[in-house]
């Protein structure tokens, strides 16, 4: 069967007042990972479970190729999910589980053994077969429900959270393998999760989700290295965000942590906040300067240097195990930009030149 | 007795022979108190004049065509009761899980009302209701499955609904239409054997409660089997006594090869999720 393409097209989906999907379009090309990423309640999964169709859209078009299957019923829609839960079906052996979709199909008992085995060698768990769901570990579990999605050549593979229920390590492992086994498949998936180094790490590219629509879409390296809003900024990786005023078009004086050359253009003396990752930042240590180290805390392949500015303000920079044997708590020092920072916002809180009550309300 | 046995399991750790010991007793004083009236009642149905054995009870109880009729009459009944549990009772909690589940608490409630209303209450409101619409059916001993079904509710809906609160429906529910399966399918194929204990359980109540009620059957003027051994009470104790052995024997037989059946099955094929 060939894999097809995804294409969501201004998805709505309303609960009472609450707009889980205000608009949300995305394309999903086949053989194509995309994560769609964000915090609970940002309407992730609700895409995810109505391109299944397990949630009524209120508005918008789901297609796979050029079919528009919005108002198919679940069980039509030949896709393959995995889902946050348990889900395997507990009186059946993993075997019996991954030939449960092709038993429906009608295929015949040894083509289906054929498929089943292959499916469990796929997915690692080759001796496995016989057990039943309580005789596995999560791991394992959410591996046969991955078996089970894949048998019965599904168009697309929904994956709602898959790893969310299992331990750091498991999750860590199991990941790597899903994106095995999805490359190997070749089919066009959608992995919903709010952990962004899970994102990181195994996206194509990465939909980062608020408020019911997509706030941004790209590769792993632009959504880290080139956020476009605030949000996915602050959402994907670390970020440290520092005010001050803009001294030349692509130069901020921040009031505490010595100036910043900016990526962006903004207009001369417009109050701006600028937002930079810990390990664009350097610090050293200087007689009276203004800032302070206050704690340095250990991450394992690095430090992060908290420094607090003279008006209290707090920054956290990166710092490599050799240079971190350099400081001592207390002491002063000063902040230096190593690289670009990621974006430059303007402080609509305090505005340079005072705006009529009237118009401040209107922003 | 169930408090009892994990106290004798913590000791077991311990004092094992102590454990063993405390066990067998336990065991003995509940075994005494269910067994003792039951071979009292054996030992006094067989005794006739002058502490002779005697099957006569017996013979004349197989012999008096109203037995077998009422019997046979409550068996029936019985079994309808059960299957319209069943019809009633497995979709309502599943649908009730899986569509709607806000409605939960209300139908909670509904299923446990009939403890509250007595059985004569619920005789006269039937009567009042349907007796000049439905002369004929109210006629018909099988009108006393659908009450039985109703009076049954909450023990059987209560059993069936636990079940299914123990199961993650929904998820198993979607991951089966993910699949393909239809609603049928995922009722058949993955809900009800996943549910089986639960399932069997809540049939049994339904059907030991419609062998054993005698208010109703009696108000509406059935002979229902409880009605039978009420009315030979009066009338002959060693009879009495007899039929209510014969009665026990046939509550046991079917419940025990359902439970022994139903466990092997469950045992075989290792559904830890239900129990």
């Amino acid at each position: 069967m060939p894999h097809g393409n995804l294409r969501l097209e201004g998805l709505k989906k309303f609960y009472g007042s609450t707009r889980a999907l205000d608009g949300f379009s995305l394309h999903v090309q086949a053989g194509e990972l995309v994560v769609l990423l964000g915090p609970s309640g940002c309407g992730k999964s609700t895409a995810l479970r109505s391109v299944a169709g397990l949630e009524r859209l209120d508005g918008g078009h789901v297609f796979v190729g050029d079919h528009d299957i919005t108002q198919q019923p679940t069980a039509k829609r030949n896709m393959g999910i995995v889902f946050q839960h348990y889900s395997l079906f507990p009186h059946l052996t993993a075997a019996e589980n991954i030939e449960f979709g092709l038993k429906i199909r009608k295929v015949s008992g040894a083509k289906r053994r054929r498929r089943s085995n292959e499916l469990l060698e796929l997915v690692g768990l080759g001796e496995l077969g016989d057990r039943f769901a309580h005789q596995l570990s999560g791991g394992q579990q959410q591996r046969v429900a991955l078996a089970r999605a894949l048998a019965i050549e599904p168009t697309v593979l929904l994956l709602d959270e898959p790893l969310s229920a299992l331990d750091a390590k498991v999750r860590v492992n199991l990941r790597e393998e899903i994106r095995r086994v999805q490359k190997e498949v070749g089919i066009a998936t959608i992995f919903v999760t709010h952990d962004q180094e899970e994102a990181l790490a195994i996206a194509d590219r990465i939909g980062v989700m608020h408020q019911g629509v997509l706030e941004q879409l790209g590769s792993p390296t632009e959504i880290y290295a080139a956020p476009s809003t605030e949000f996915v900024a602050e959402f994907v990786g670390k970020v440290n965000r520092i005010s001050g005023t803009a001294t030349q078009e692509d130069m901020v004086m921040t009031r505490e942590f010595g100036s910043f050359s900016i990526g962006d253009s903004v207009a001369v003396g417009s109050k701006v906040s600028v937002l930079v990752r810990p390990e664009q930042l350097g610090v050293r240590a200087i007689a009276n300067g203004s800032c302070r180290l206050v704690e340095m805390s250990f991450l394992g392949s690095s430090f992060a240097a908290h420094i607090r500015g003279s008006g209290g303000s707090k920054l956290i920079v990166a710092v490599s195990p050799d240079e971190s044997i350099a400081f001592s708590i207390g002491e002063s020092v000063e902040v230096f930009q190593r690289g670009p920072t990621l974006l430059t916002i303007a402080d609509i809180d305090e505005p340079e030149i005072a705006i009529p009550a009237e118009l401040a309300k209107l922003d | 007795m169930v408090a009892v046995v994990p106290g004798a399991e913590g000791g077991h750790l311990r004092q094992a022979g102590i454990g063993g010991v405390f066990r067998a007793v336990v065991l003995l004083v509940v075994g005494a108190f269910f067994l003792i009236p039951i071979i009292a009642s054996a030992r006094y149905s067989v005794l006739g004049v002058h502490n002779h054995i005697t099957f006569s009870a017996y013979r004349s109880l197989f012999n008096d065509p109203s037995f077998r009729s009422s019997l046979w009459l409550s068996l029936q009944v019985a079994i309808l009761t059960v299957i319209l549990t069943g019809l009633l009772v497995i979709p309502t909690s599943i649908w009730v899980s899986v569509r709607v589940p806000r409605l939960r608490g209300l139908i909670d409630a509904l299923s446990i009302v009939p403890l509250g209303v007595p059985s004569v209450v619920v005789v006269l409101g039937i009567l009042g209701a349907y007796h000049s619409i439905l002369n004929v059916i109210l006629t018909s001993p099988f009108i006393l499955a659908p009450i039985y079904v109703m009076l049954a509710l909450p023990y059987s809906y209560r059993t069936f609904d636990t079940a299914v609160r123990s199961l993650d429906i929904n998820t198993l529910v979607e991951a089966a239409q993910s699949l393909g399966a239809s609603w049928n399918r995922t009722l058949i194929g993955v809900l009800l054997p996943n549910l089986r204990a639960g399932m069997i359980g809540a049939l049994i109540l339904a059907g030991a409660y419609a062998l054993g009620e005698f208010v109703v059957a009696s108000l509406l003027s059935f002979n229902t089997f409880p009605v039978y051994i009420v009315q030979i009470g009066l009338t002959a104790a060693a009879e009495a006594v007899a039929v209510s052995l014969v009665a026990l024997l046939v509550a046991f037989i079917p419940l025990s090869l359902v439970t022994i059946f139903g466990n092997g099955r469950t045992k075989k094929r290792s559904v830890g999720a239900t129990r």
